[in-house]
Formats: C-alpha cells, sequence, structure tokens
C-alpha cells in the first residue's frame, strides 16, 4: 500500500458511509478512533501488509472498545474490553478499522433482516435482501464503504451475502483462522472470513488472519501461507467436479449463468467431472438439528448478570425460536431422536464431500438456490428461509473451505459461483476465483 | 410468542427429521482429529482496561468495584 494516504483513504470512506449508509444500514457503530489509526499508518507507526487498507469488522467480532452487540438488544450496550485474536492480527498489519458492520441477530438468519438495528439493504440490487448473516459485511463492501471486512460463516454466512451482493467472500477451512474473541453461533461450525470486491484483498487478509493461536483449542498447527503471493490464474489441468444434484434444486435462472462460468472455466484449460452428491438435500435438517443444540447451549451465558439483559427478554423471533428448539432436543425425550440422528448424517455428508473431493481438484456450483426475496416480503414458515442454506451448509458440516465470486446477473441480481476444495486447499479456490476474475 | 414458537417448534423438527431417513455410522461431535488440547503454562498478563470495561458493561457494581449479580428470577 505504499504511497498510499491512509487518512486521505479512511477520510473518503467515512463521508461515503455518512453520506450513504442510511440507505443501506450496513454499519452499527463507527469507530471513532478510525482517523488517528490512519495517522499512525501515515506516520510509520503502523506497518505491515494491511497499512492503509480500512477495515469493517462483524458485530460478533471483538474489537476493544467498539460494542459487540450480535445486532441484539441482549448485547446493545456490550463494550469488547479485548481484541479478537484476527482484530490483533489485522492491527498488527496496519489495518484501519472503520466500524462494526450490521448483520442478523446472533448470526441466526440468511437474509440480513433480523437485526434489532434494522434490515439492511442490498447496494447491487436496492429492495431486495443482501444475505446473511454477514449482511453489513457484504454490503458495506458492494457499497463502496471499506476495503475488505470480516464476517462469519457458520452455514454460509459469508457466501450467502457475497452471492446475493455481487463481493468475493471466502469460509476458511475450520480450524484455519481462529475464533477467539468470535460470539459463537454454534462453535463446531464457525469459521471468521473475509470479504472483499477482488480475490488479491480477499488472499491477503486470508493469510494474515490465518494460522495457529494457543488460546483456541481448535485451531489447526499449519505452516502459515501467503496466498496473494500464490494467486495463479492459469487453472489448466485443474479438475472441476460439477454435481448433477445442484440443478435439481436450484431456480433454472441460477443455473444458466452457472454454466456460463463453467464454460470459462473449461475454455481455461480446466477439466470438468461429473461428481455424485446423493445426499445433498440432508444437509440443511443435519445443519439445523445441530445449530439450535449447539446455540442453545452457547447462550446460555446471556443470564443479563454480568452484561447485557437476558437473552429470552429481549431477542427476536427467530434467535428465541432456535433456542427453544435447542432447549427441547436437549430434553432427554428427545435425544437420540434428533441430535443424535443429526451428528450421524454429519459424518455421512463429511464422508461423501471428502469423497467426491478425492478426484477434483475443487468442485463448483451455485451458493444459494434461489435469487434473493424484496425487503419487507413475510417469510412465516421458517423452513422456506432456511432453504437459502442449502447449498452452503454442507461445507460447514464437512468443515472445508469455500469461496464465492460473482457469475453473473439475473435481472440485475448478483449470482455467485461457490467453489469448495479439500481441507486446507484455499489456494486452488482463489486461484479459480482469480481465473474467473481475470477472464 | 413463546406459546406460538412452541406450537411451530414440534412441527418444525418433525418437518427436518422426515427429510432424514436413518443411517448406521459413528456420530461427527466436533473436528477432533487436529485438536490442540496442550499450551504452555505463561504468567497471565493483566490488562486493567480489560477490567474497566467489563465493570462498565455490568448491570450493577458495587463501591468498592465488584460485580453485583442476584439470583435470577426464572431459577427462584
Amino acid at each position: 500500500m505504499g504511497g498510499i494516504n491512509a487518512v486521505q483513504r479512511t477520510s473518503t470512506y467515512l463521508e461515503k458511509v455518512e453520506e450513504k449508509d442510511p440507505e443501506i444500514n450496513s454499519f452499527i457503530e463507527i469507530n471513532p478512533k478510525a482517523i488517528k489509526e490512519a495517522k499512525q499508518v501515515d506516520e510509520g507507526k503502523r506497518k505491515g501488509r494491511l497499512a492503509g487498507l480500512v477495515v469493517g469488522v462483524k458485530s460478533n467480532i471483538n474489537v476493544k472498545g467498539l460494542r459487540a452487540t450480535c445486532a441484539s438488544k441482549t448485547l446493545e450496550n456490550y463494550i469488547s474490553p479485548y481484541d479478537a485474536t484476527v482484530i490483533e492480527r489485522v492491527k498488527a498489519e496496519g489495518g484501519v478499522i472503520i466500524g462494526m458492520t450490521n448483520m442478523d441477530e446472533f448470526a441466526c438468519g440468511s437474509s440480513g433482516e433480523t437485526s434489532y438495528f434494522g434490515e439492511t439493504n442490498n447496494p447491487a440490487a436496492l429492495g431486495r435482501i443482501p444475505g446473511g448473516s454477514s449482511s453489513g459485511s457484504a454490503a458495506a463492501v458492494a457499497a463502496g464503504f471499506c476495503d475488505v471486512a470480516l464476517g462469519s460463516d457458520t452455514g454460509g454466512s459469508i457466501r450467502n451475502p457475497s452471492s446475493h451482493c455481487g463481493v468475493v467472500g471466502l469460509k476458511p477451512t475450520y480450524g484455519l483462522v481462529p475464533r477467539y474473541g468470535l460470539i459463537d453461533l454454534a462453535m463446531s461450525l464457525d469459521q471468521i472470513g473475509p470479504i472483499s470486491r477482488d480475490v488479491y484483498t480477499l488472499a491477503l487478509m486470508l493469510e494474515v488472519i490465518a494460522g495457529y493461536n494457543p488460546k483456541e483449542a481448535t485451531t489447526l498447527k499449519v505452516s502459515k501461507k501467503e496466498y496473494s503471493k500464490h494467486l495463479n490464474s492459469d487453472i489448466s489441468g485443474y479438475k472441476i467436479g460439477v454435481a448433477k444434484e445442484f440443478e435439481k434444486v436450484t431456480d433454472p435462472r441460477i443455473m444458466k449463468i452457472i454454466k456460463k462460468s463453467l464454460k470459462v472455466l473449461e475454455s481455461r484449460g480446466a477439466e470438468i467431472k461429473e461428481i455424485f452428491l446423493p445426499n445433498l438435500e440432508k444437509g440443511l435438517p443435519t445443519y439445523y438439528l445441530c445449530v439450535f443444540v449447539e446455540f442453545f447451549s452457547a447462550t446460555r451465558k446471556f443470564d443479563g448478570r454480568r452484561y447485557g439483559y437476558r437473552i429470552e427478554e429481549v431477542c427476536g423471533k427467530e434467535v428465541l425460536r432456535r433456542i427453544l428448539l435447542g432447549k427441547y432436543i436437549s430434553q432427554k425425550e428427545y435425544s437420540g431422536k434428533y441430535y443424535k440422528r443429526a451428528l450421524q448424517f454429519r459424518s455421512l455428508i463429511k464422508e461423501e464431500l471428502l469423497k467426491a473431493l478425492e478426484g477434483v481438484d475443487v468442485i463448483v456450483g451455485p451458493t444459494v438456490p434461489k435469487l434473493p426475496h424484496k425487503l419487507g416480503t413475510e417469510i412465516e414458515d421458517p423452513l422456506v428461509m432456511y432453504g437459502y442454506d442449502l447449498l452452503t451448509v454442507p461445507a460447514n458440516l464437512a468443515g472445508i473451505p469455500a469461496g464465492v465470486i460473482k457469475s453473473g446477473e439475473v435481472g440485475g441480481v448478483p449470482v455467485g459461483l461457490q467453489i469448495q476444495a479439500k481441507p486446507l486447499d484455499e489456494q486452488k479456490i482463489l486461484n479459480v476465483m482469480f481465473a474467473l476474475e481475470n477472464s | 410468542m413463546v406459546e406460538e414458537i412452541e406450537r411451530e417448534a414440534e412441527k418444525v423438527l418433525r418437518e427436518l427429521s422426515q427429510v432424514l431417513g436413518e443411517v448406521d455410522l459413528e456420530e461427527t461431535y466436533y473436528v477432533v482429529e487436529e485438536i490442540n488440547v496442550t499450551r504452555n503454562d505463561e504468567n497471565p498478563d493483566l490488562d486493567n482496561e480489560f477490567i474497566e470495561i467489563s465493570k462498565k458493561n455490568a448491570p450493577r457494581v458495587d463501591e468498592e468495584g465488584y460485580f453485583i449479580t442476584e439470583v435470577g428470577r426464572w431459577v427462584e
């Protein structure tokens, strides 16, 4: 970022947020120290790979001194007393945090509509949902309010809004990025990841936040990789898996766009191979049955004693639904009937995906099976809303990485292509994205 | 709202579990294959700001700075 005036850059973004964010509602809080932090970059006091890059942070990641609200009344006044590991790393590399982004309440949603601070609009398709739950992060990047943002992905929460907003996003391999300082939705599935407008910035942010942390028991002891340095748009010889099952569950208008991108990849020397995912549709119930139980457990600390309010007294309908469902499943009479079976199917889906990946480098397909609905549309049946996650949850259940890049548009609404790979094969995903970006 | 959700709950669970059939496999409880369970012993680093901010977050703090908690109504 040599030669870039960080104060000027940050000021420009802040002015844009002030002018245009009232319409988008992508930020919950702006960092009052953003200009001061940018000044330190210009003075050479803060250096690094992200020096001068302006970063938005999802409101469920702790940034010391700013509020981590999870977009809920429960934590509306909760000030983070420490930095999450990813934030320590962003700050250490000179990133300037512009503010905390809006999201679905406690990450419980796929539309960006369940926030206590109001719904977020889609800058790429005004009047439609931006997707969720990292709605504000994707919308802020798409609207040009920051260079890059951090989101979290439990069942598609980075990839779904990236697809709807026409930006690039990546959910890393489970354990690659430390979760220390992330307020959990479901701890066995959550991962923090980046969202940006270009693949290089995405790769750069990923290499900064990835890596082992002894404070977090599930981080992997793997060597640091320089994804941005190794970006390569030459994908000739890559074997790309495509499943027939994607077509069965996806809007034909979306599939038409995805097939065009597959042609592009083929024209760049990649080989398309058919793969089989017969249990694809079982991913959704498996995922939700696991999430209800883990979320119920995660919310027991919100009892209103040390901070915030007691969650059940102030939360929204979807959060309360998941708490109550988790409670029911956790009760003795239900054990074995739902949760145990979901964990068995989790094994099945993981095995199936890893087996499919044995013969290919990546699996490519749609990200979301349907187009984003218009803001304000009444969707009473929760299962209809959960349907947005059908194609994204398998990657979380299997712990594999998955990225999203814009493939095209249907009537002005962006459609994202999803690329999944073997554990720790983020570089291949980024290379395929880079190839598409340069086509 | 609670009653309404409770009424829906069984339906949601029934519909979700109907999609799943039966399968004879070991459960995946957690991604535990690579789990790191050891860490080096170190002296804790005390951040005074952490304590100050935590006090601000606390619903009630006494004159000496101790958190005032109470038994929740729901367990009385």
